[in-house]
């Protein structure tokens, strides 16, 4: 039962020394990306919402990069390409909003989820206890009946 | 070595892998970028709360019928454990919605049902906790889960009946590796559910095998 309330606390530690991580890594590059996956949850149409970054480029569409040519993505993220191909995403403050929403949000169901399983550890100890005690109590009573 | 630690051990474990899988290996989706990886807690939390409430129908339907103490335990368990994933669903949902809807909350289909889904069971268990141990307050209760469990039908449809902002599901239409991870967070949340069901049954049992006691004492002089 204490191993439990462990596991809220590794994933605490984990997600922070990641955080911290991704922190530390530059933002990305302008490069489009070869490798962007697929939009998804709730995304309706990203290619249609966002806007391209060949038609963004100032140089004529024939003098972007090749994507095969593309950069590496940003360090710390090992298949975040898709973030290099979309610079309108790299505003730094709309992007630190996002990671703070992120870190937040998980913050936020680790806590309920520690408080829930710190609630159940503590009642479950006391009720443990106190049938142990009423056991041995009846176990008392009815030796004593007998005799 | 006993199963239950061993069991323990492996939910831990596996809640580690769920968030290196969220955290590092995912690739950053298109659009919302870093925010979106709370869909990887989010709809399995919502799954696992719609199982919790099914569990307890289920339990509540063999109580009624049967009026087996253990089908009631069971019922409340479940009930508990769908309540917690419940709180992560509208709790993760709009910290989400800030940043794509740029507001906290809106009373649109999906989120008012879910929001009323969870009241449902939210009276459940207050109703359980504090309206005593009478046979009474727990078959009321039954046939309040009863009533409560079919609104899931209604949050599920919400969507394509009223529309709203709420996307469907998109399941079908994330990137292999995204599907990857959201199947194994999947898994891994089921792992923690059925470890969470066992200790709140466990604790239930005890407290009621404790009652049962205490009344035999009382009937023996002993207390």
């Amino acid at each position: 039962m204490k191993a439990l309330c462990l596991i809220p606390a590794l994933a605490i530690a984990l997600a922070t020394s990641v955080a911290s991580a991704a922190d530390a890594g530059p933002k990305g590059t302008d490069a489009p990306a070869a490798a962007a996956p697929a939009p998804a949850a709730a995304a309706p149409a990203p290619a249609a919402a966002a806007p391209a970054p060949a038609a963004a480029a100032p140089a004529p569409a024939a003098a972007a990069p090749a994507p095969a040519a593309a950069p590496p993505p940003a360090a710390g993220y090992g298949k975040d390409a898709a973030k290099a191909a979309q610079p309108f995403q790299r505003d730094p403050s709309l992007e630190e909003m996002r990671y703070q929403h992120l870190w937040v949000a998980y913050g936020a169901i680790w806590l309920i989820i520690f408080l829930f399983v710190f609630r159940t550890w503590r009642q479950g100890d006391r009720t443990a206890g106190e049938l142990e005690d009423l056991k041995s109590r009846l176990a008392e009573l009815e030796s004593r009946n007998d005799g | 070595m006993k199963p239950f630690p061993i069991f323990v051990a492996i939910a831990a474990v596996a809640l580690v892998v769920a968030h290196y899988l969220i955290f590092v290996v995912v690739p950053m989706e298109v659009r919302m970028g870093p925010v979106q990886r709370i869909f990887y807690f989010h709809v399995p939390s919502a799954m696992m709360c719609y199982l919790g409430f099914v569990l307890c129908f289920f339990g509540s339907l063999g109580y009624l019928f049967k009026r087996k103490t253990k089908m009631d335990l069971f019922a409340l368990a479940g009930a508990e454990v769908g309540l917690l994933f419940g709180f992560v669903v509208l709790v993760s949902g709009p910290i989400w919605a800030r940043i794509e809807w740029g507001t906290w909350w809106k009373w649109e289909p999906r989120l008012t049902s879910m929001l009323l889904l969870v009241l449902i069971f939210a009276a459940y268990w207050v109703l359980r906790t504090y309206g005593g141990r009478g046979e009474g307050v727990r078959r009321f209760a039954a046939v309040l889960a009863i009533f409560g469990t079919p609104n899931i039908l209604f949050v599920r449809s919400a969507v394509k009946k009223w529309r709203g902002d709420h996307p469907d599901n998109v399941v079908d239409t994330l990137d292999p590796d995204m599907k990857g991870t959201f199947y194994a967070c999947m898994l891994i949340l089921l792992l923690l559910f059925s470890l969470l069901m066992i200790l709140r049954y466990r604790m239930h049992r005890d407290a009621r095998t404790a009652q049962a006691i205490r009344r035999r004492l009382g009937r023996l002089g002993g207390l």
